[in-house]
């Protein structure tokens, strides 16, 4: 139990830690990686509360995807900022962490029954957290209109990012 | 063909397939081919015919007459010598500075003697510039690998010349009939002297030499050709050592040597001296003279008895062995100044074997 | 910045020990039995794993540069390195050591951090990812059910220490292989994806060590073979996934991040010494981890034709047949990574964007659905 704690007490370290360099630093970049960290972090409380594949799942989506896209934009902006914009950045980037967790705090406040979920490989019979992931979001008594929903936003912001690039090309021509 | 929609993007990917495919099975054949390369401290790596490279001074056969340094455009060349007058030139050191070298080649021309080349040997690394000053008379400076090379450059030259020699004979069999047998009885009784008055001649060089000779005899012409072309990188400077080789080793070479000298340079006439002369110029020279030309002197004397026609033929077989052996006479297109126009005056003089002559400027 | 690299896999460790059921053999059992002792047993079995799988993963490289040497030497008609040890065999522990003993230096207007960390994370996803590649039904050190898809995961942290590389480098060669890093990745990663899951959906199953399991048996003992079980959609899918995992892996013709010929060294540039040898290391480690995944989703995993796949597992015999045959597959690919190396020249970013999105991602798609039918219908 102490180790476990102790693992604990690292992550939250590191997850705070994160969050404030994302707000506070100096460059921009150094933000981006302070939000990996925090994102990391969360994936070990993930990970810590026997919930594999969400914790995979937020490494491949957040860290994988969404910091590295920051960073594709974010790297071509030079080392140094003026103070004006790094105050925006800060404060923007605080913002969009704030809205972060709430919305993740929100996804879970609407699943309403955490507490309730067994734990990875706790369930007799049950090879991981992966299966009952997959029956709760497809089957139609419990989250498969969220899940839709939440499919059809996506689709919709891609959607729209193609159309935004394809218009691009028309002004071109 | 243009393709369009669906057909382009499958042919594309036809395309994509298809040329990786190909691509691979090339770069799979070549996976067993043999390499290429030449590993090079152990292996050489053959150089073209007519490379310049380090040069490679015959001693015994150099006079010090300092024709390579007056030509060197760049002063490289350092002889230093005590004159012996009415003899030859006693030289104890000739250095040579590859800091300064540009491998121009023009040093090799001018020598009478023909006895500096440029060799094939590239490997200038040293530690120190200091090294680069190379004393030929002692290869000091050198790295035993050189000393190698050089040495088996030596010993190709000499197998060179007993080929040059064998060539030359069967040629001159050819073409001097039976003539040439009644006066050879009279040659090998010359040659006999020639070889007593010598301190050593190695019986078995001479025998390998007629072995060799007997068996190209028999050869045609063209056969002789290809033969020579198929040895392994014959060197220019090797092949024209292999020509001098001929003109030096006979008796007349030590009546040269005297020409030469700087005392007697003033007459112009020398080549009509008469074979006492040489004779008595032959011990001098002789000492320090290659084993391997000697016995060809026989030989050759043997095919033309009067000096002065000796003299004009060897020249123009060495010109035609030259030739053939470069493919274009460029590399040395006046030989010897000195020997040349004396040997054309002698020419003139002598008149009777000039067959041989034109045979060999025509080449 | 090892200690990132050992954070990671305690991480990755310490949930696989946690997700793993029974008692297996060799080491994985061992690790397990430790894992058995709460928490300072998951601790002691980490560590025991990485190093293990450090050594593997650091001298598999060491095995394949040697390979790419003399491989391309010949290609090229050249004999490659042959001069220290036989055939030039320990030519590349040689450069190791050298690297080693080679001044590390650190650009003075560099993120003095990031520059650190940046090989750190890479090589900690590698490693990681080492951890959970199965040789054999129990040659695996860490059996989780997520399997590949945590696999997945761990790679794609290799971008970050990629990007991170390259920005605090502050040089501009540099920033170009990170961008065109970030932005093949994150675009290969999507074909990459698909063919992972053309695999989940056949098998059912995350777990590498129960998709192998799966292949055995069938026609000649090949037949349960993905690419022959499924022809139709499987083997364009099989060569969807060897192309990303090029581009995945930087190798060539995908090797844009470090072209040589235009960005110097790419996002490698500033690095000397140790931390470039981590680079280095993590490029032939991924190599051979990108080659196991596929072997064992598509190319039958450890099961041979001819042999049965009762005859795979079991006793410690069949095991070091299967951990035989698995490293045998896996350099066959490797080889076959090298080979397209020296085949084909690079090709262009847009043209690497282009072979994405409009040919790999598309038919991974209709491989995906196709597949989807194909395990229905049967």
């Amino acid at each position: 139990m102490t180790g476990t704690f102790l693992v604990f007490l690292v992550l939250c370290v590191a997850t705070i830690c994160g969050a404030l360099l994302t707000l506070w630093s100096r460059y921009v970049v150094h933000a981006a990686f302070g939000l990996m960290i925090s994102l990391l972090g969360v994936a070990g409380f993930y990970l810590l509360l026997g919930s594999d594949f969400l914790a995979v799942t937020q490494v491949v989506v957040y860290v994988g995807g969404v910091v590295v896209l920051y960073l594709f934009g974010v790297m071509l902006t030079p080392p140094d900022l003026e103070e004006r914009s790094k105050k925006r950045i800060a404060v923007v980037g605080g913002i969009a962490v704030l809205a972060l967790i709430g919305l993740l705090r929100s996804v879970f406040q609407l699943s309403a029954h955490w507490k309730n979920l067994p734990l990875a490989g706790t369930k007799e019979g049950e090879p991981g957290l992966i299966d009952s992931v997959g029956r709760s979001f497809l089957e139609s008594d419990r989250f498969l209109l969220p899940f839709e929903v939440a499919s059809v936003l996506l689709l919709v912001a891609l959607v729209g990012a193609v159309f935004l690039a394809r218009r691009k090309v028309e002004v071109e021509e | 063909m243009k393709r369009d929609g669906a057909m382009a993007w499958l042919g594309n990917i036809k395309d994509a397939v298809w040329s990786t495919m190909v691509g691979m099975g090339i770069t799979f054949r070549h996976l067993f081919k043999k390499p290429v390369t030449y590993q090079y401290p152990e292996d050489v790596v053959p150089v073209a015919t007519r490379y310049r490279g380090m040069h490679f001074l015959e001693q015994d056969k150099c006079i010090a007459c300092r024709a390579c340094e007056k030509a060197c455009p760049v002063d490289c060349i350092e002889i230093r010598f005590l004159r012996h007058p009415g003899s030859v030139n006693e030289w104890f050191e000739f250095s040579l500075d590859y800091n300064k070298c540009m491998f121009c080649e023009l040093c090799c021309s001018p020598c009478p003697e023909d006895c500096i080349h440029e060799g094939k040997e590239f490997g200038f690394v040293r530690y120190e510039r200091s090294e680069l000053v190379v004393d030929l008379t002692t290869w000091k400076g050198l790295r035993d690998v050189d000393h190698q090379r050089i040495k088996e450059a030596e010993e190709e030259k000499k197998r060179k010349a007993a080929e040059m020699a064998a060539k030359k004979k069967a040629a001159a069999a050819k073409k001097a009939a039976e003539a040439k047998a009644a006066e050879a009885k009279a040659a090998e009784v010359k040659a006999a002297e020639n070889k007593t008055a010598e301190p050593k001649a190695p019986e078995a060089q001479s025998t390998k030499d007629k072995t060799s000779e007997t068996k190209a005899s028999e050869l045609k012409a063209a056969e002789e050709k290809a033969e020579t072309k198929a040895m392994p990188a014959p060197s220019k400077p090797v092949s024209d050592q292999a020509a001098s080789d001929q003109v030096s080793a006979d008796p007349s070479s030590a009546e040269k040597t005297a020409d030469k000298s700087p005392a007697e340079k003033a007459s112009p006439d020398k080549a009509s001296k008469d074979s006492s002369s040489a004779d008595k110029a032959a011990p001098d020279k002789a000492a320090a003279e290659p084993a391997a030309g000697k016995p060809e002197a026989g030989e050759k004397a043997a095919g033309k008895p009067g000096v002065d026609e000796k003299v004009v033929g060897k020249t123009g077989a060495g010109e035609m062995a030259r030739e053939k052996d470069e493919g274009t006479p460029q590399g040395k297109p006046k030989g010897k100044p000195q020997g040349k126009s004396k040997k054309g005056a002698s020419k003139k003089k002598t008149g009777g074997k000039g067959k041989k002559k034109p045979k060999g400027g025509g080449k | 910045m090892s200690i990132a690299s050992v954070w990671t896999v305690l991480a990755v460790q310490a949930s696989g020990a946690g997700a793993g059921e029974g008692a297996g053999t060799g080491a994985t059992g061992i690790l397990k039995g430790l894992a058995a002792y709460g928490f300072w047993g998951y601790l002691v079995a980490a560590l025991l794993g990485f190093a293990i799988l450090f050594g593997i993963a650091s001298a598999l490289p060491i095995l394949f540069t040697w390979a790419e040497r003399r491989v391309s030497g010949r290609m090229q008609q050249r004999w490659g390195p042959n001069r220290v040890g036989p055939f030039g065999l320990i030519q590349a522990l040689a450069d190791g050591i050298k690297l080693m003993f080679k001044e590390d230096i650190i650009p003075a207007k560099a993120d003095k951090l990031l520059f650190m960390v940046a090989p750190g994370i890479v090589l900690a996803g590698m490693l990681s990812a080492f951890a959970l590649i199965p040789l054999s039904d129990s040659a695996v050190v860490v059996d989780t059910p997520l399997g590949v898809y945590l696999i997945t995961a761990l790679l794609s942290l290799e971008v970050i220490g990629v990007i991170m590389a390259g920005w605090a480098s502050n040089n501009k060669w540099s920033l170009f292989g990170a961008m065109r890093e970030a932005a093949q990745m994150v675009s290969y990663e999507i074909p990459f994806g698909l063919c992972i899951l053309l695999a989940v959906v056949s098998y059912g199953t995350l777990s590498l060590r129960e998709m192998s399991l799966a292949q055995a048996g069938g026609f000649l003992n090949v037949g349960n073979w993905l690419i022959f079980h499924n022809p139709l959609f499987a083997l364009p899918a099989a060569l969807i996934f060897f192309i990303a995992a090029l581009a995945n892996t930087k190798r060539a013709p995908f090797d844009l991040p470090e072209a040589e010929s235009e960005l110097v060294s790419g996002f490698h540039t500033e690095y000397s010494g140790l931390r470039f040898s981590f680079f280095f290391l993590e490029e032939y480690a991924s190599m051979f981890v990108i080659s196991v995944i596929l072997i064992a989703m598509y190319l039958g995993g450890w099961n041979l034709p001819f042999v049965p796949g009762s005859a795979m597992t079991g006793s410690f015999g069949a095991e070091l047949l299967a951990v035989l045959s698995m490293l045998f597959k896996a350099f066959v690919l490797v080889f076959v990574m090298i080979w397209i190396r020296w085949t084909l020249p690079r090709i262009r970013i847009d043209q690497v964007m282009s072979l994405c999105y409009k040919y790999l991602t598309p038919i991974a798609f209709v491989c995906l659905i196709g597949t989807c039918w194909w395990e229905l219908s049967t």
